[in-house]
């Protein structure tokens, strides 16, 4: 007896759900009852070859032909009335009918393809789109992409090395999480990002060869990740002025003057050498803040720092917010250990100062004597120090 | 709560008594759906599951509640129940087909998920004539009509 015809193509879709979604393809030869029942599939996921080092898949150019044949015949025929997913990784050329599918909500491309966008764009119900490792932009071509998704919400693009895009613009009036990773080994002139309503922004621009970057202002902005080469900070500081959290590691030393009054948790990455005096730099801007974080981003990695200038006041948050300091691959370095005791003798409100301390020239147990003798501004704050070695 | 003691009887097709406690049958959401709307006997049918496939959902439900019960939910509780719904759903695919219909109707989700994935883990490893014969499909296609269907999805049959 034929069982599984007992089963409600219902039930049918949502067991190929569970499979390889060209598993699922393949169950149309069964019988006529099968051919379309994988085009009521949600999700679709064409990738193709096997997983290398890198992550990416490989797809041979036969295979990549036979694929784009499939798509260009099957996806317009595509019954699901929502399709939550779609991706595709490694395939030279897309298929172009990819750019007007009305029901397509998610859209992650990676890859070395190149984007060739059609001159007929429509994508009304796209909201995340992530392109990675990407060619295209010749022009303006994801410019026209982006202005024809008018209820984009998440964008994540990361730029591949060894190329160049031009100009780049980001026009989207609906985006709310925005991602752009510029890599050094890539030929930029410059990009404009006009977001008016972003809630989170993360800029990584490795790219020191000279090139500007216009981004208006974000009244709505509640977090950014920040890692810049950019000599010039100034304009993107200016735009991010709403920020609650926010992560930074930038090249270029900000002025003195700019006010992040709404920052409440800051992390600041030691890899510059001018890493010291721009702590207080941010802090005497951030006049609410009760976080302080000093960290390494992911691949960067502690510097010996610039002698540091006591402030010749002591800045606003230690003196009213500043509730908890933090960081992690303390060296004790005499500049850094001259920075967590300035702090300890003037943050009036500190609870806790966390100190784990990295692998380093100077004994673990000296380094938390000198902290724990150092007088506090606050007598209930509690000292912890960590160590991953025995002191 | 009082409740917790009350027993009630579900009836399968050929009219068996399975008398099982409120919280296993609540497991059941299409009956603890009926509870809540106040529907109050304390004895109901479920015409479409004979008293083979019903035992075993309850026997499925049963543990599920137990271990749900345990205080302070263990990591090894958890391998337990996951090592119990691996060797539940090892059975014959009649078997398997009719106890994704009754999770189905019955609305219990867990046992439909496992009950689904296993036919999926079937299929996955397996060529379409191998999927055919395991689970009796009549091929009702013509040698020319599976042709064009062979060849409108040719990506999906090359390995």
């Amino acid at each position: 007896m034929d069982r599984i015809s007992g089963l409600s193509d219902e039930l049918l879709v949502k067991i190929l759900l569970l499979v390889p979604t060209k598993v699922a393809v393949s169950t149309s030869i069964l019988s006529k009852r099968w051919e379309y029942l994988w085009m009521w599939l949600p999700k679709l996921d064409y990738v193709s070859g096997s997983a290398t080092d890198y992550g990416h898949s490989y797809c041979s150019e036969p295979e990549s032909s036979r694929l784009r044949r499939f798509l260009d015949h099957n996806l317009p025929l595509h019954r699901a009335p929502v399709i939550e997913s779609f991706r595709l990784e490694l395939l030279n050329i897309l298929p172009s009918n990819l750019f007007t599918c009305k029901s397509l909500v998610i859209l992650k491309l990676a890859g070395g393809m190149l984007l060739n966008v059609p001159r007929m764009v429509s994508l009304p119900s796209l909201k995340t789109l992530k392109l990675q490792r990407v060619k295209y932009f010749k022009g303006k071509t994801l410019q026209r992409l982006l202005s024809n998704c008018p209820v984009l919400e998440d964008l994540v693009l990361d730029l591949p090395k060894g190329e160049s895009t031009g100009k780049l613009t980001v026009v989207v009036p609906s985006l709310q999480r925005l991602s752009l990773d510029i890599p050094s080994a890539h030929d930029i002139v410059g990009y404009v990002i006009k977001t008016p309503d972003l809630k989170y922004f993360k800029l990584v621009d490795d790219n020191d060869k000279s090139h500007y970057c216009l981004i208006e202002h974000m009244p709505n902005l509640s977090e950014a990740h920040l890692d810049v080469a950019l000599p010039d900070i100034k304009s993107i500081i200016g735009s991010i002025t709403s920020v609650r959290r926010l992560a930074i590691c930038s090249a270029a030393m900000f002025d003195e003057g700019f006010v992040l009054n709404q920052l409440e948790h800051l992390k600041v990455c030691v890899c510059r050498d001018h890493s010291s005096n721009q702590i207080f730099r941010l802090l005497k801007s951030s006049t609410i803040l009760q976080e302080l974080n000093l960290f390494s981003m992911e691949d960067h990695f502690p510097q010996f720092m610039d002698n540091w200038n006591e402030p010749s006041t002591v800045p606003e948050c230690l003196l009213s917010s500043l509730q908890s300091l933090n960081w992690s691959l303390y060296g004790g370095e005499p500049q850094e250990r001259d920075i967590v005791i300035y702090i300890l003798e003037h943050a009036v409100h500190l609870k806790t100062a966390t100190i784990e301390s990295s692998e380093g020239q100077f004994s673990k147990f000296e380094m938390l004597q000198e902290l724990a003798l150092s007088s506090r501004a606050s007598t209930t704050c509690k000292l912890m120090f960590e160590c991953p070695f025995e002191l | 709560m009082s409740e917790s003691n009350k027993k009630i009887s579900l009836i399968s097709s050929e009219g068996e008594a399975f008398e099982v406690s409120e919280a296993v049958a609540r497991e059941f959401e299409i009956v603890a759906h009926m509870l809540e709307d106040g529907c109050s006997g304390s004895s109901i049918p479920i015409t479409t599951v004979d008293s083979n496939i019903l035992g075993k959902v309850i026997e499925y439900c049963t543990k599920h509640v137990e271990v749900g019960n345990v205080e302070g939910n263990s990591e090894k509780a958890e391998k337990d129940l996951e090592e119990f719904d691996k060797r539940f759903i090892a059975v014959e695919m009649n078997t398997l087909f009719s106890l994704i219909l009754a999770a189905n109707y019955l609305n219990v989700k867990g046992l439909l998920n496992i009950g689904c994935q296993k036919v999926a883990d079937t299929i996955k490893d397996m060529k379409p004539e191998e999927v055919r014969s395991i689970f009796n499909i009549e091929n009702d296609y013509t040698p020319a009509e599976e042709e064009v269907v062979r060849k409108e999805n040719e990506w999906a049959f090359q390995p």
